[in-house]
């Protein structure tokens, strides 16, 4: 038997009698003013409550003992009743979930040897409110149509600052070329363009004057979309930026070897 | 109209004791004038590094944007015969130290016409001549 429950059993009983004896002198129309039931029933009171959240915590172990007890009849060894069972804790549906339990877990020792990687992620904000692509979209044209290009005349009409004139740097192009010209003094070869390169090299020198008349400069930040609103299609990047060694190992040398006759 | 006065400087000197030769970076300085010959650049750097320009091979120039200065690249091989060892045969060819014989732009295109039609290691025997 629990001992908790003992003790409970006994605080009931001694309760119960108090109270009795209180109800009888009310019946015999005595006071009970300053009488010592009243003290021990406070103490009893006491007790009782502070039993029963230790019982609640103990709810299980009564209940698997009971359950035992009436299976098998009269006592039960406890420590026989205690031992752990590891098999409740498996579901039968989840069979699956424990075993690539195991299988990370095999990963993981592996792993540690290896060097951390940490996630190449960048945080990005999410808002709980803006959810919707609609309010997503008009919020992106809002803050495109701030910066368009004929905002921008108005914003220089009516501030104080000096004119700034910008050159129109690309620092890309320009790590690129730098990077192309030390290879090249390294390894004593020369690279050749490839096919989309020369055509970006043609592109971007031959500038017409049509173009760049016409060309506003993103007006009214009517670029990145169409007639309806909707967003334009990502075209395929420009391969001008970025160079793709045609060289490789061989340093610029195509095909194969020549055959030389002597 | 070599007026202008031609300057050679030579950069990242290298001396390659595996190929024997001294490799380097050559920038050519030539204002009013049209890119330099690569005869000339070698007679300059003969005299610079106090050898015959036969042992010299220039390759690689390359005009820069806006003209008046050049860049390429320089070997200087210790001994002629150590040149004709490790160069490049094209690179003598330039020099006139190597005869390429070989057949015609015709013929050697029909030849590979005819190689064509043949599968592995018959394409050898391919004869150069018609059949």
């Amino acid at each position: 038997g629990i001992s908790l429950l003992e003790v409970k059993n006994s605080h009931l009983l001694s309760y119960m009698t108090e109270m009795a004896h209180l109800m009888l002198k009310i019946a015999n129309g005595q006071s009970i003013q300053g009488d010592g039931s009243i003290e021990r029933l406070v103490e009893i009171r006491t007790v009782l409550e502070r039993i029963r959240p230790i019982e609640q915590k103990m709810k299980y172990q009564i209940d698997k003992l009971t359950k035992l007890a009436v299976s098998q009849g009269g006592e039960v060894d406890g420590n026989a009743a205690r031992r752990p069972r590891p098999d409740n804790l498996m579901m039968d549906d989840m069979g699956e979930e424990g075993s690539s339990d195991e299988e990370a877990d095999a990963e993981g020792q592996r792993g540690k040897g290896r060097k951390y990687v940490p996630p190449k992620l960048v945080a990005m904000r999410y808002d709980e409110d803006n959810n919707d692509r609609e309010d997503r979209l008009v919020e992106r044209a809002k803050r495109r149509a701030l910066n368009s290009s004929l905002i921008e005349d108005l914003r220089q009409q009516y501030s104080q600052a000096p004119e700034e004139i910008r050159e129109v740097v690309d620092e890309r192009r320009r790590a690129d070329d730098r990077h192309r010209a030390s290879y090249e003094e390294e390894m004593m070869v020369r690279l050749q363009l490839d096919k989309k390169q020369k055509k970006a090299e043609k592109q971007r020198k031959a500038t017409s004057t049509l173009d760049a008349l016409l060309d506003f400069g993103d007006y009214m930040a009517v670029d990145g979309i169409d007639r309806d609103g909707q967003p334009l299609k990502k075209k395929s990047k420009i391969s001008g930026g970025k160079t793709k060694f045609s060289g490789g190992k061989k340093g610029g040398k195509k095909m194969g070897k020549k055959k030389w006759k002597k | 109209m070599s007026d202008s006065v031609v300057t050679i400087r030579t950069r990242k000197l290298m001396s390659n004791r595996l190929l024997a030769r001294k490799q380097m970076v050559v920038d050519v300085l030539h204002p009013n004038r049209a890119s330099v010959p690569k005869t000339e650049i070698r007679e300059k750097l003969a005299q610079m590094y106090k050898t015959t320009a036969d042992t010299i091979f220039v390759f690689g120039f390359r005009c820069q944007f806006g003209g008046g200065k050049s860049t390429g690249f320089g070997l200087i091989y210790d001994t002629l015969d150590l040149a004709k060892k490790f160069e490049p045969k094209h690179r003598l060819a330039r020099h006139g130290l190597l005869k390429v014989e070989r057949q015609g732009r015709k013929q050697r295109k029909e030849r590979k016409n005819r190689q064509k039609k043949v599968r592995g290691t018959k394409k050898s025997k391919v004869a150069a001549g018609k059949k």
